[in-house]
């Protein structure tokens, strides 16, 4: 990949509310560029594309009748983000998530964590990022049939069943033929574009241009 | 009883869709998929706040007829495109601190009998999942419940003159609550009933 620190993001707009307001409003509009219409993407030429977003959210079941076509984006040297909650194990070969139930009250309990690790620091993802700024929900661990690095990991200390077992990745990396991919569980840019939870606006002020930067 | 369009966007619908309470139906249709022959004898549609609403905006024409025939609209989320008026544009109200979200009961109605306006503004704990901004409401609506610090509307219900009914709800849809331990949890089933007109 070309290293151009001004390269923006493209990414797939599934016409929800969050997409609209992350992908199209200050304060992350300009990262992002092109924007794909999820109902386009089959008739979409991805090949000059350096890094393809699929934000939060979108429908993975959609995503499945894609799955030659994006696979090819990533043989031919693209860089893919897929967000949380999109059900990646749809559209992806060897990608597994295994879902979390949502505790969204951990942080009430006295001295509670939510259990976030950053487990490649220095990685350049993640510069600039610290474990509270991707602390908000955990939804589920990703694990790889091929090897994969491990950026950010949950230590499970918050699991809603208590049983402080080892969670495990919830973002991660992976070489696929010239191209990278990466996935994460976490779900910043629904949050962020539904106006709930600060965290997650702070994650994408970092991870954005981070992203950016390492295109 | 009577049949909703639930308009499907996510992989799976949610279980309350699946299974919806008080012996309504429910068909779940892929949002692209809406046409007129999809609301065809429907008595309401269901609107998530995870739905294309760019699409929704391509068919304003077919939902305003839908209400303008008599038919039902429920409508979730802190819509960013605005598709259907009512109700509008939606406001976000930024909150500096947990008391610009707090809730209170508006107008006495069936869809709201016994439902603690503190269970709306906190779930487990946590203030926000229930409205964070508003829609401002015509002036015929009655508001269910309003922010209690800035007074603006957060549900609403509102009916036109061919007797269309129109549910607005301006945070996480509805339907989520239903198996909540709270007064939150009936507060969907009322809404199908209101809107097959078995409620005033």
């Amino acid at each position: 990949m070309s290293i151009r620190a001004a390269q923006t993001i493209a990414a797939l707009d599934g016409g929800l509310a969050y997409h609209t307001r992350t992908l199209r409003a200050p304060p992350f509009a300009a990262h992002f560029g092109p924007l794909i219409d999820l109902r386009a993407l089959g008739e979409t030429d991805l090949s000059g594309l350096p890094c393809l977003m699929i934000p939060c959210r979108t429908n993975g079941a959609r995503l499945a009748a894609h799955k030659a076509q994006l696979a090819t984006y990533l043989e031919a040297g693209g860089v893919l983000v897929v967000m949380g909650e999109t059900h990646p194990e749809r559209f992806l070969d060897g990608v597994h998530v295994a879902p979390e139930p949502t505790n969204f009250w951990w942080w009430l309990e006295a001295g509670a964590e939510l259990g976030v690790r950053i487990a490649a620091p220095d990685h350049p993802l993640m510069v600039g990022l610290r474990e509270s700024d991707a602390t908000w929900h955990i939804h589920g661990t990703l694990t790889f049939d091929a090897p994969s690095q491990t950026l950010l990991s949950w230590d499970g200390s918050s699991a809603v069943d208590g049983s402080k077992r080892w969670g495990g990745a919830i973002l991660a990396e992976q070489r696929r033929g010239a191209g990278q991919l990466v996935v994460t569980t976490l779900d910043p840019i629904y949050h962020h574009g539904s106006g709930f939870m600060p965290a997650t606006t702070r994650f994408l002020e970092r991870f954005l241009p981070a992203l950016r930067a390492a295109l | 009883m009577a049949r909703f369009v639930y308009l499907l966007n996510t992989v799976g619908p949610p279980r309350s869709i699946a299974e919806p309470p008080d012996g309504h139906l429910t068909s779940i249709v892929d949002q692209y998929d809406l046409d007129a022959v999809v609301l065809e004898g429907a008595q309401g549609v269901l609107l998530s706040q995870h739905l294309d609403e760019r699409h929704l905006g391509e068919h304003a024409a077919l939902l305003r007829g839908f209400l303008e025939r008599g038919g039902a609209v429920v409508l979730n989320g802190p819509v960013a495109r605005p598709y259907l008026d009512p109700p509008g544009a939606y406001t976000p109200l930024a909150a500096t601190g947990a008391r610009d979200w707090l809730l209170e009961i508006g107008a006495a109605h069936p869809i709201m009998t016994g439902v603690r306006a503190e269970e709306l503004s906190y779930r487990r704990g946590v203030i926000g999942f229930w409205a964070r901004g508003f829609f401002a409401p015509p002036e015929q609506a009655v508001v269910l419940t309003r922010f209690a610090a800035s007074g603006h509307a957060a549900d609403y219900v509102w009916t036109n003159a061919a007797g269309g009914r129109l549910f607005v709800h301006p945070g996480n849809d509805i339907w989520g609550y239903s198996g909540d331990g709270t007064t939150a949890a009936p507060i969907f089933a009322r809404v199908l009933d209101w809107c097959a007109g078995a409620l005033a």
